[in-house]
């Protein structure tokens, strides 16, 4: 009941933060300098031309009556047309949004698997060759830019041992050429973020390694992977899940360079074309998204709190 | 017996599941370098939109590609021949019997025709290329398949070069625009070797074979060599080199700096370019300015800019070109430019203009294509001179209206047209897109007279007398044009460079032997 009462006041709480996000999202893109009419047309912006397509995009009328026709098609689930491609928003994002999805999901799996392995390895071998090694290599991958990790990757594994495809973009229904495709893009956004979760990782888990409980199974004779795994690993989980919470979302910024570098259709890339050409309705829905994806990531991270951690109570 | 009953059940089993199978499709991928936009003829507006239009719609005039003739011919393609009235204020066009739209739209017709041409001018399109047809004063259907043509004035020569660029002669069927509606923009008919399938956003396009298609046979195109064109999204030269390299890509056109000499490396391509480059940077200079109103002061940074040496530093894409039109353009000289490399003549002019010290020149350009390299070429120059060059770099969406407002002294952009009044309309007193200010009546007069003459030497004359004028006063400074290159596997033959940035024609197209 309780976790019941809690989702429904957080979902409440989400709607609004999304309603707030996005009405501050339709006056602060219209106080960027440039006209969507001067971008569409440049050179051609003739003054008939210009009064013919303001008015065709209802950029003509008062800026609260804009507003509120943008509310009143957000209520009835329309986010309404592209200037730039003259299609339908809801369109643009539901054909990339798969790309995206697939690519932070990707990316999250591998920074996390990744990560947490090497922080516990790490943890475990404290001040030893490898745990210096292991953080080293942590930091070159949190020091890289990401698209020279991109074009490293590319280099490496496409061009010259041609195990992946260059482009990462992929048309297809096959699982098998949707994975070749992915492979790259996610180590490309998953190894950096990998490095944080391995750096967070180990500074908890040595304090947890070091607690008496941990010492008590030890003197039972328990093996090292059952006391790293379930043990030490579990009171390492809370801290770790909001980080990861937070990266998840530290990563939707790093999607325009992995969809730039590997050619891959995405949220991100979106987004960038659509602030470029002031493309007013395609941006509110980007950052409508973007939004609802923070708000749904917060929600499951608080959520999973209760079940990493039985004492943690929901209110 | 048994057995043998067996193998020949076997083997005709064998035989007839390879006939189903059919022959594998032949595909053919081919790199965009940025998305697509527009496909609604009247309204493309990004290369990409270009580049699929291309293939998939076929103009009544063309410019002959395959020519090594400078300027470039023009050729009927849709028009079987276009006959031009004696005082050159009317055009017949005759187009070829029994051509196919794609998706069943039927066969292309007179009404199609001007149907086409009458919704460029239509304000309810807003098309940007309507200025075009600003000339014209009735498109009427005299047969079926004849269009008359009256223009206001005797500019026909003018509005058939005009029509050979930007889709401003693309036909397509009156029936697919009105049944597709908003859908048109994204799902172009038109008559072209390839149809149009799908768009990917932020993938590519997919286009099919055409297998009605009519084969233009007076250009020898033929059926289509391909059963599929996917026209791949790559922003990255060098990304489209990586997947050429490793067989994802088949045709790359080049944009990018350094990208010709990394694929002059690359082994089992051909690296082929167009006779020369119609996207040609121009410097203007904004003539309101105290400084470079002075034409003292224009012509001593024009002294003062060694253009050949930057035309070569910037690399093989880059041609240097100073005259007021691209190369192919009608009537195009260079033989006016007198301002050679010489710093000593620039400072020179600079002390007799009041300006023995120099003066500071706000110079603007967005970071885009190698406008940023041409603009701090020139500076690099224009410092050894004397003068203090103050660079500003401007986000690419701000910078037409970043222009006109008209804060700056120097700019550079790029350009393409090919008709010499779609590029003397920017010198006109009266033109919206006259960003430098400059311009006279007696300019205008001189050009409105070349436009509206008839007579192909007549108007050589007058083109040639406007080149000079401008060339004496610069108010730009023209150059260099970007040369288009393209990589292209040696499994493919057949592509035809077009002389605009990643632009091919892929009508005569087909796997190599």
């Amino acid at each position: 009941m309780a976790l019941l009462k809690y989702t429904l006041s957080r979902a409440v709480r989400g709607v609004l933060s999304i309603f707030v996000i996005v009405t501050i999202a339709f006056f602060a893109i219209r106080l960027v300098p440039g006209d969507p009419v001067d971008v569409w047309l440049g050179d051609y912006a003739t003054p008939e031309l210009v009064a013919l397509t303001t008015a065709a995009w209802g950029l003509d009328k008062p800026l609260h009556v804009q507003y509120f026709v943008f509310l009143r098609q957000l209520a009835k689930g329309d986010l309404g047309t592209s200037l730039r491609a003259n299609a339908s928003v809801t369109y643009l994002i539901g054909e990339v949004f798969p790309y995206t999805v697939r690519l932070m999901m990707a990316g999250a799996l591998i920074s996390v698997i990744l990560g947490v392995l090497i922080g516990a390895y790490a943890a475990v071998r404290h001040n030893s060759v490898g745990d210096v090694a292991s953080m080293t290599a942590c930091m070159v991958f949190l020091s890289i830019p990401g698209f020279v990790l991109g074009y490293l990757l590319i280099f490496l594994f496409a061009v010259t041992w041609r195990i992946f495809p260059v482009i990462g973009g992929e048309k297809t229904l096959s699982v098998a050429a949707l994975w070749r495709h992915l492979t790259l893009p996610a180590l490309s956004l998953g190894l950096g973020y990998a490095g944080t979760v391995a750096r967070m990782t180990r500074s908890t888990m040595v304090e947890v390694l070091n607690s008496d409980y941990i010492r008590t199974a030890r003197s039972k004779g328990l093996r090292q992977s059952t006391i790293v795994f379930r043990h030490a690993m579990r009171n390492t989980l809370t801290s770790l899940v909001s980080m990861i919470g937070v990266q998840v979302i530290v990563m939707l910024g790093g999607l325009v360079v992995t969809e730039t570098v590997f050619s891959r259709p995405g949220l991100g890339r979106l987004y960038f074309t659509a602030v470029s050409a002031r493309d007013y309705p395609l941006m509110q829905g980007s950052i409508l998204v973007i939004a609802v994806c923070v708000v749904v990531v917060t929600f499951l991270v608080d959520l999973s709190y209760g079940i990493i951690d039985p004492r943690i109570q929901y209110t | 017996m048994k057995r043998a009953a067996l193998v020949v059940c076997a083997l005709a089993l064998l035989v007839a599941a390879s006939g189903l199978m059919g022959r594998a499709e032949s595909v053919l991928r081919v790199r965009l370098a940025n998305e697509i936009v527009n496909l609604d003829y009247a309204n493309s507006q990004s290369v990409s939109d270009i580049v699929v239009l291309y293939q998939v719609m076929e103009g009544l005039v063309e410019m002959d590609w395959t020519s090594s003739e400078m300027p470039i011919p023009i050729r009927g393609r849709l028009a079987k021949s276009y006959e031009v009235s004696q005082d050159g204020t009317q055009i017949l066009f005759t187009i070829h019997e029994g051509i196919k739209f794609h998706r069943g739209y039927g066969e292309l017709t007179a009404e199609d025709v001007a149907y086409s041409m009458k919704r460029i001018m239509d304000p309810v399109v807003k098309s940007r290329i309507a200025t075009y047809y600003a000339a014209v004063q009735s498109i009427d259907v005299v047969g079926p398949y004849q269009v008359k043509v009256t223009l206001k004035d005797s500019s026909a020569l003018t509005f058939i070069q005009a029509l050979t660029w930007n889709g401003a002669s693309y036909i397509t069927s009156k029936k697919a625009v009105e049944e597709l509606g908003a859908d048109f923009n994204r799902r172009p008919i038109g008559t072209g070797p390839y149809q149009f399938a799908s768009w990917s956003p932020g993938t590519g396009v997919y286009l099919e074979g055409f297998a009605d298609y009519w084969g233009a046979p007076e250009w020898g195109f033929g059926k289509p060599g391909y059963d599929k064109v996917e026209m791949l999204l790559i922003a990255d030269d060098m990304i489209a080199l990586d997947a050429l390299e490793t067989g994802e890509l088949d045709v790359v056109g080049l944009v990018g700096k350094g990208s010709v000499e990394r694929a002059q490396q690359m082994k089992d391509i051909t690296l082929t370019h167009a006779a020369s480059g119609s996207w040609q940077h121009l410097t203007a200079f904004n003539v309101k300015r105290p400084a470079v109103s002075d034409v003292r002061v224009r012509q001593a940074l024009a002294y003062g800019a060694n253009l050949k040496a930057i035309a070569d530093r910037l690399g093989p894409m880059e041609e240097y070109w100073p005259c007021p039109f691209n190369p192919f353009v009608f009537s195009a000289t260079t033989e006016f430019w007198h301002y050679d490399y010489n710093p000593e003549k620039a400072k020179q002019l600079l002390a007799e203009a009041g300006y023995p010290n120099g003066f500071t020149l706000k110079l603007i350009y967005p970071a885009v294509y190698l406008w940023g390299d041409v603009a701090l070429e020139l500076g690099h120059y224009w410092e050894q001179i004397g003068i203090e060059v103050d660079f500003e770099v401007i986000e690419y969406s701000l910078y037409a209206t970043v222009r006109r407002e008209g804060d700056w002294d120097a700019s550079v952009a790029s350009h393409t047209v090919f008709s010499p009044y779609l590029y003397a309309e920017l010198y006109m007193t009266t033109a919206f897109r006259n960003y430098t200010g400059y311009g006279t009546l007696e300019l205008d007069a001189l050009i409105q007279e070349a436009a509206a003459t008839p007579d192909p030497a007549q108007a050589e004359v007058l083109w040639r007398e406007f080149q000079e004028t401008v060339t004496n006063d610069l108010p730009y400074i023209w150059g260099p044009v970007q040369v288009a290159w393209f990589a292209i596997s040696n499994d493919v033959a057949g592509v035809i460079p077009v002389a605009f940035s990643t632009l091919v024609n892929l009508a005569a197209a087909h796997p190599a032997p």
